[in-house]
């Protein structure tokens, strides 16, 4: 190729690169905080069965009691319309609502609180887009002594040290994006864990499954124990599962995974689920 | 006083291994009649969507069977309702007593995956294996999971 037409094609490349960098840049913060919103699950907890999205869901049987999630549309009276971005920030981070009361754990911010300010921010944005709803939802119903909710104060000096998601040098960047999304916006931990008696996530058994899950559900280990576990599932059978549900036997399961491939994984880019699959056959059994 | 401790305790050991031992045999029980036939389809479902993702994602020099799969799967869609007379719920039977509690539901997502599968086979038939990938998706997530999601016990 003369030299010429090299430094053209050179140049295009350069001019085609800034584009995508200025396109990305320039994308509505609503748009990139949908697939957080997609990949965070907030519909399974906060929709209730053919109910409207966000106006708070079904209620989530745990041990524990009984949670209802609430409504977060942008409603001012019901849902979370007068809310700040710094007091979401604080929400998701530290689990405190805008007065400071503390927030059970059923809501996952010992996972979100991984989230970028930037993702925290796009999230914001986008649910607050949302049309707004009016309705209130009823308290939750927990049993002595969980329902003391000042004990969450105890609790959360306990349990929750809110720490950024620390990228793994040694690590390629499919891999740290995959454990971004799973330990941060996708608590694929919350369920796949088990829980001590105080309903903290047993960090020596992470992924590890969890015989009493949601609804009184037996949840799958997913490290990469070939018994316990999902180690003999091909990295592309994962992503596939995580894309339409379909199991390696060709089988396909209900249940809230359905839930979290429907409204969730499904609805990512095929990369992020390959990410996702890289990330999880990479654990070793605890 | 203590043998007496040690006795009772390998007694206790030998009641909750025999109780074990009834749990697994439970669970390995053989299908026999409807539950066998039932699963046997069942399973035939599984092994046509199973193939279907094979030839889309790796063996291409299969996709001209697809329309044959899907075929399948269309005309076993149609026998499902048949497959569940009251009462055929015996071990190992994975379905849940709700089928029959509420039959005109199961009836109408029996309904659903017909439809959805008629559809594939369409689909199928023109050849354009991304359009052919997404109906087989909302085939899945529609037509077998959110069956199964009310009407069978949790899979493992």
């Amino acid at each position: 190729m003369p030299r010429i037409a090299r430094a053209l094609a050179v140049l295009a490349g350069a001019a085609t690169l800034a584009t995508v960098a200025a396109g990305a840049a320039t994308v509505d913060p609503a748009a990139r905080g949908e697939t957080l919103f997609h990949i965070g699950g907030c519909v399974n907890c906060h929709t209730a069965k053919g109910g409207a999205t966000l106006a708070g869901g079904d209620p989530l049987r745990t041990p524990f009691g009984t949670f209802h999630p609430p409504n977060i549309t942008p409603d001012p009276e019901t849902g979370i319309g007068s809310w700040t971005l710094a007091d979401f920030v604080r929400a998701m981070r530290e689990g405190r609502a805008p007065d400071g009361m503390p927030y059970y754990p059923a809501f996952p911010y010992t996972s979100y609180h991984r989230l970028t300010d930037e993702d925290l921010a796009d999230l914001f944005a986008y649910v607050r887009s949302l049309p707004p709803v009016q309705k209130r939802t009823p308290d939750h119903d927990l049993r002595f002594p969980y329902n003391l909710r000042f004990g969450l104060y105890l609790w959360q000096w306990l349990f929750h040290d809110p720490q950024p998601f620390v990228p793994d040098p040694a690590k390629d960047p499919l891999w740290n994006r995959g454990a971004y999304l799973v330990l941060g916006p996708g608590h694929c931990a919350e369920c796949h864990t088990p829980r001590n008696w105080l309903g903290a996530l047993d960090t020596t058994r992470l992924f590890a499954g969890n015989p009493a899950g949601p609804g009184g559900d037996k949840v799958p280990g997913i490290t990469a124990d070939p018994e316990n576990g999902i180690g003999r599932w091909s990295r592309d059978q994962l992503a596939f599962y995580l894309k339409v549900g379909m199991r390696p036997d060709g089988d396909f399961a209900g249940g809230e995974m359905a839930r979290v491939i429907e409204n969730g994984t499904s609805r990512l880019a095929d990369e992020d689920r390959l990410a996702i699959a890289t990330f999880l056959l990479s654990l070793s059994p605890p | 006083m203590f043998a007496r401790i040690v006795l009772s305790t390998v007694a206790a050991a030998m009641a909750a291994g025999l109780v074990w031992q009834m749990a697994e045999a439970q669970q390995k029980v053989e299908p026999k009649g409807v539950v066998a036939y039932r699963i046997a389809v069942m399973r035939t479902l599984g092994a046509q969507m199973l193939a279907i993702k094979t030839a889309l994602t790796e063996t291409p020099e299969f996709e001209d069977n697809l329309v044959w799969h899907a075929q399948i799967v269309h005309d076993a869609s149609k026998l499902l309702v048949d497959l569940f007379p009251k009462g055929s719920n015996e071990a190992p039977s994975a379905a849940l007593p709700v089928v029959w509690e509420k039959w005109s539901e199961f009836e109408a997502a029996a309904k659903r995956l017909e439809e959805l599968s008629a559809k594939f086979v369409e689909v199928a038939k023109n050849g354009d294996p991304q359009a052919t990938l997404a109906a087989f998706g909302q085939l899945g997530k529609e037509g077998c999971s959110s069956c199964h999601d009310t009407f069978r016990k949790k899979q493992g």
